[in-house]
């Protein structure tokens, strides 16, 4: 158990260096000269040409491509990421802080979305077809056809405005997590139950189920172990929406004034801060990675078989 | 053609395919269908309520909303509909050389797609729009960049199917040329499962373009696009909240067709999809979540 | 008095209303073995079921099912639910897919027999294993610990069995027990049904289309065809001279088979011994 862990870990290290050498390329690609960028930024009245390659010298962009990347990726590792061309000060300082907004969110919302999926997921295959399952789909199937900061617009203005339930903005409570979150879970388990579903639905097709029952075993009983059979499809999807969340809480964080990456993303793209917008990706991308990675191995912790594989 | 025949025989489907159909044309026959010109300001008619003349009212600076919807078709969902096919095709040829060449030239190919597909897709059109820029086009491309691995690998295992199959050899040896083969015997194989990953992002690449263009990072003003209407109309949405409506409904509806022709195409495909029937409708489950959650 | 008495029983589709079995009675004397033979789709395993309830809301039954003289279809669902397993037995087709593939057998099995009979781990491992040596399965706590995707379906088929021996059923119902498995393992299998027999004392319903397994192990047959009785009699009458044309089509493919078979291994001669 241990080497397949091991070694699943591993194959995701290539694929890390092939992602953070593209996304150290993003700032080759840019067309602004990052030495004269900075020196905007720390407000350096008089920008000439010899400051310039002062800067560049300091900065160390004069030397070959692949020994910057060799530094910028060190650099990385240890979350020094270069100065913002905007404020000019560490990205970390500003990336930071708003990675952990972003986790809580994310945090709350994925145990939210979990919660929901597997709930209504169970809730609509144990009435498979009945009217409680077609009003459920009916229900997600609009729900998630929906723009969610639409959705969210209605919900603020439903709750805080008419009802004066909830903050309409910021991070400042326990209360200000509901709206955000409730805005993700619905558009995320909306597509997410129905997986849940679909497996237990197969699974109670299945003939352990009839074995068990002609054994004498109660229906509850069976309905957990198909469950967690079933779970096990969903490990792997749930996994994911970690770092999926972590990238797309953009719009959500626009609506409610939430103080995090996607924010910040937006921010810096407007202001063309380009070691930020890096920074993020990076960051994004590999959290990605090996989240992917992680949630492979936790399948084959779950199910035996699949771990005969590797 | 059994299943082009099932596709239609569901109602649903073919209501779905028609309000499409009639969404598309309304958007290419703006010019002509607007009744007044979209960006038409008149501030004397700010907030204007529903009326003959304005028949959707007036928005915050008095202009048309019924003709920016219109108008706002193009961006929203016309120029998205392109970006999907112009991602279909060039990942087809991809997935084509790929499949049919072999070797090394497939698996170099390949491990290109699993690089592009292992980015999450919002972060590398924010990646995209950060180095390039904002606007339209950007947006558009970055989608294509992201969405194009899929579709080839699609195609490509489809060929690798194929190529190797009698027919073909039997084709080959006739001496039809490769083109010929590639798009008489391998292409058919690959469209249905094409159009329903095509049809599925589709939707959700709808719901992120104007989701961008809400940010401020898509279209930009004045042109009329529903992403960035919604945008505009959240400033004043705690006064005059019915400004929300109009560009919010059209998006439900085009995407709940989008996605009922997508779920239909499924089931045309592979009847059993999502039933107790089928022996795995967990992966066929799966594959719809290929509609990836805005 | 006969272990089993189904009397008018109808089987059809709740929705449609659609008939798949129309009427069909037959009786199961006790100690003996009742094989019903029918090609597939003939309702054979859907009758089955319907004696234990098994069969989803999707169909519906009427009828009388006296089981030791007590009406089944009177029973509450948790009175059925007892009687599962323990008194009346299943024994499935495909051993692969009949246990729960996310747990180890044991755990499973224990369940089933802390259910019936609230016996402690210690209790259960001991009398499958005893079940378990009796039918030739070797080191059975080793056997008890692995997943069902470890083991092949024969032995999976023997752990159904020795679970049925340790549960000793008045009536065990083996449904199609040979057809998932290759030639050599089918002539095992029988052998130990024959044993499950003789070591628990009960009476038994064949479910087959494999004529072999029933000349050997049965004592009556029925056939059945689109859910209605063909012919009904004893093993030795049936097999031999059958009197309905469809049994004796049944009979002859079978023979026509297994002759081609022994003529593909010594010549004609031999296939006609």
């Amino acid at each position: 158990m241990i080497r397949y862990a091991a070694r699943r870990l591993l194959t995701a290290v290539p694929l890390l260096l092939v992602i953070s050498f593209l996304a150290f390329l993003l700032q080759q690609l840019a067309p602004v000269d990052p030495a004269e960028a900075v020196l905007h930024a720390q407000g350096v009245p008089q920008v000439t040409s010899e400051l310039i390659a002062q800067k560049k010298a300091e900065l160390g962009l004069d030397r070959p491509l692949l020994r910057q990347y060799a530094s910028w990726l060190a650099s990385s590792v240890q979350l020094d990421f270069g100065l913002s061309y905007v404020t000019g000060k560490p990205v970390w300082s500003l990336l930071g802080p708003a990675f952990m907004h972003t986790l809580q969110l994310t945090a709350v919302s994925a145990a939210a979305i979990i919660l929901l999926s597997v709930a209504l997921g169970v809730y609509c295959a144990l009435r498979e077809d009945a009217w409680p399952d077609r009003a459920t789909r009916g229900a997600a199937f609009l729900l998630t056809a929906m723009p969610p900061y639409w959705l969210a617009a209605w919900l603020v203005w439903l709750f805080s405005v008419k009802l004066d339930l909830l903050p309409t903005s910021g991070m400042d409570s326990a209360a200000s997590f509901v709206l955000p979150t409730a805005v993700l879970a619905v558009g995320y388990a909306g597509v997410y139950f129905r997986v849940i579903r679909s497996s237990m639905i197969a699974g109670r097709n299945e003939d352990y189920v009839l074995y068990g029952r002609a054994n004498g075993l109660t229906e509850r009983a069976i309905t957990r172990r198909v469950l967690a059979n079933s779970l096990q499809v969903a490990v792997p999807m749930f996994g994911m929406a970690v770092p999926i969340l972590l990238g797309s809480t953009v719009v959500v964080e626009n609506v409610f004034a939430w103080p995090g990456l996607g924010n910040l993303s937006v921010k810096a793209i407007l202001g063309r801060d380009y070691p930020v917008i890096q920074a993020f990706v990076l960051l994004l991308a590999s959290s990605f990675v090996v989240f992917n990675a992680v949630s492979e191995v936790l399948s084959g912790l779950l199910n035996p078989r699949l771990r005969k594989d590797l | 053609m059994k299943r082009i025949s099932r596709l239609l025989s569901d109602r649903l489907a073919l209501l779905s395919l028609a309000v499409l159909a009639a969404i598309a044309a309304a958007g290419m026959l703006a010019p002509w269908l607007a009744p007044h010109p979209p960006d038409e300001v008149n501030m004397a008619l700010r907030y204007g309520p529903w009326s003959l003349h304005y028949l959707l009212g007036n928005d915050q600076l008095g202009r048309c909303v019924l003709s920016r919807i219109l108008y706002g078709i193009r961006p929203s969902v016309l120029l998205v509909l392109a970006a999907v096919l112009a991602s279909v095709l060039i990942g087809a040829a991809v997935g084509m050389a790929a499949g049919y060449a072999g070797g090394r030239t497939d698996a170099l190919l390949m491990r290109l797609c699993d690089v592009m597909l292992s980015f999450p897709g919002y972060v590398m059109t924010l990646a995209v729009i950060g180095v390039l820029g904002v606007g339209l086009q950007n947006i558009l491309l970055a989608f294509i960049l992201m969405k194009w691995a899929w579709f080839a690998r699609i195609v490509r295992s489809s060929v690798r199917q194929i190529a190797d199959a009698d027919y073909v050899r039997f084709a080959r040896t006739l001496g039809t040329g490769s083109l010929a083969i590639l798009f008489r015997h391998i292409l058919p194989v690959c469209v249905p499962e094409l159009a329903v990953v095509a049809s599925s992002s589709f939707g959700s690449t709808l719901l992120q373009v104007s989701g961008l263009s809400f940010l401020g990072l898509g279209i930009q003003a004045p042109q009329a696009e529903w992403g960035m209407m919604l945008s505009e109309a959240r400033q004043s949405m705690f006064s005059r909240p019915e400004l929300m409506l109009a560009p919010g409904l059209m998006i439900v509806l085009t995407v709940s067709a989008v996605n009922f022709l997508s779920d239909a195409m499924q089931q045309a495909v592979d009847p059993q999809a999502g039933s107790s029937k089928r022996h795995q409708p967990e992966r066929a489950e799966a594959a719809l979540i290929g509609r990836e959650v805005a | 008095m006969d272990v089993l008495e189904v009397s008018r029983l109808s089987i059809a589709h709740a929705g449609s209303g659609a008939a798949i079995v129309p009427e069909l009675s037959f009786c199961v004397k006790e100690k003996s073995c009742l094989a019903i033979v029918g090609e597939s789709g003939s309702g054979k395993s859907i009758v089955c079921k319907a004696i234990m309830r098994l069969n989803g809301p999707a169909l519906r039954q009427s009828g009388s099912i006296r089981f030791k003289g007590t009406e089944l279809t009177e029973l509450s669902d948790d009175r059925i639910r007892g009687l599962r397993g323990a008194q009346i037995g299943m024994i499935l087709q495909n051993g692969m897919r009949a246990f729960d593939p996310g747990l180890r057998l044991g755990k499973q099995l224990h369940s089933v027999l802390k259910a019936h009979f609230g016996w402690s781990r210690e209790q259960s491992r001991e009398r499958l294993s005893e079940a378990m040596e009796l039918l030739l399965l070797q080191s059975p706590t080793a056997v008890l610990n692995r997943y069902p995707h470890e083991l092949s379906g024969g032995m999976l088929q023997r752990l159904m069995i020795a679970l049925t021996l340790v549960l000793q059923p008045e009536l065990v119902i083996a449904d199609e027990p040979t057809t998932a498995l290759d030639a050599a393992s089918r002539q095992e299998a029988i052998g130990q049904l024959i044993s499950l027999r003789r070591q628990a004392g009960c009476s038994m319903i064949l479910i087959s289309h494999d004529l072999s397994a029933v000349e050997r192990i049965a004592d009556e047959v029925l056939v059945l065809r689109g859910g209605m009785t063909v012919e009904r009699g004893t093993a030795a009458e049936l097999l031999t001279s059958p009197r309905h044309a469809y049994t004796r089509y049944l009979v002859e493919s079978k023979h026509a088979l297994s002759g081609r078979f022994a003529q593909a291994l010594g010549g004609r001669t031999h296939a006609e011994r």
